[in-house]
């Protein structure tokens, strides 16, 4: 991901969209997971 | 110009990981046994149910629904339910059999996407499964999952529905703030799986065919349509180790 990221010239993150992924709320994954979305792009 | 490269994490090396589902077979807990495919819809089931029943989660945390082969404990785990909880649409398609048998059984089974309003999938007929990316579509099931429950297990949940629905509610009207904030949303996504995210909150979501490889090829690269995306848009794709697969629903 971070070499696609240096080929394309923009920053890259990772998104867990089908599993908790460590959290163990439903609120805490969609959370961290519109979070991280607002934060790629602010 | 601002732009963002997203990829969606699709499997973790599981092997190395506990699972957090719980073999129902093995355990002396007296209370009723519900089995829930997968570890979103279980956290919003457990948070349902509470201490009425066991909550056992049959594909780990880290291993993505679309892959998950089950194990003989899981079949197991599933045949002996007093109720299985999926999300339907063929999301957990290497369960199907095993779902199957257990309706043949006489396992009750309640199926998230026949309670919810479902969307197509960008440019085709077929139905989008990933109806948990949205907590408003999530909050339309929750009333029909407590009565089915309810009669299964012979508990009323009826508050604790309520309640559900109440944070549900809640956490849709935070995630509208912040992206309301946020102004312009795209989403350009290789996997098509945040179109209920998408159209619940104003976003615009559309599908391109790439797929992020480890280690990544540099003529895919040189024809991704990423390249030719407008500012101030999200890109996603599926981090995969197999090059080869096409984009998945």
């Amino acid at each position: 991901m971070n070499r696609l990221s240096e080929e394309l010239g923009i920053p890259a993150i990772e998104l867990s969209t089908h599993f908790l992924n460590g959290v163990s709320t439903y609120d805490a994954f969609m959370m961290r997971l519109v979070d991280q979305i607002v934060g790629g792009l602010s | 110009m601002k732009r963002l490269l997203v990829v969606i994490a699709a499997t973790l090396l599981v092997a190395s990981c506990s699972s957090t589902s719980q073999d129902s077979s093995a355990t002396t807990d007296p209370r009723p046994s519900i089995v829930v495919t997968y570890s979103v819809l279980g956290a919003l089931v457990d948070e349902l149910v509470g201490d009425a029943a066991l909550v056992t989660v049959v594909i780990p945390d880290g291993q993505d629904p679309h892959d998950f082969e089950p194990s003989a404990k899981d079949i197991e785990a599933i045949n002996e339910a007093d109720l299985v909880v999926s999300n339907g649409l063929g999301f957990e398609e290497g369960l199907t059999n095993a779902l199957e048998s257990a309706a043949k059984r006489g396992v009750p089974h309640f199926v998230v996407t026949d309670h919810v309003a479902t969307r197509t999938h960008e440019g085709s007929t077929a139905i989008d499964p990933h109806v948990w990316l949205s907590p408003f579509t999530m909050s339309e099931m929750i009333n029909d999952l407590a009565t089915v429950i309810g009669e299964t297990l012979d508990v009323n949940l009826d508050a604790a529905a309520d309640s559900v629905v109440e944070e549900l509610t809640a956490l849709d009207e935070r995630i509208s703030s912040q992206l309301d904030e946020l102004g312009d949303c795209t989403l350009v996504t290789g996997h098509d799986e945040l179109g209920y995210f998408a159209d619940r909150y104003g976003c615009t979501s559309s599908v391109r065919s790439f797929q992020v490889s480890r280690p990544l090829r540099r003529p895919a690269l040189a024809n991704s349509p990423t390249s030719r995306r407008s500012s101030q848009n999200i890109t996603s794709g599926r981090s995969s180790p197999d090059s080869a697969l096409p984009p998945m629903w």
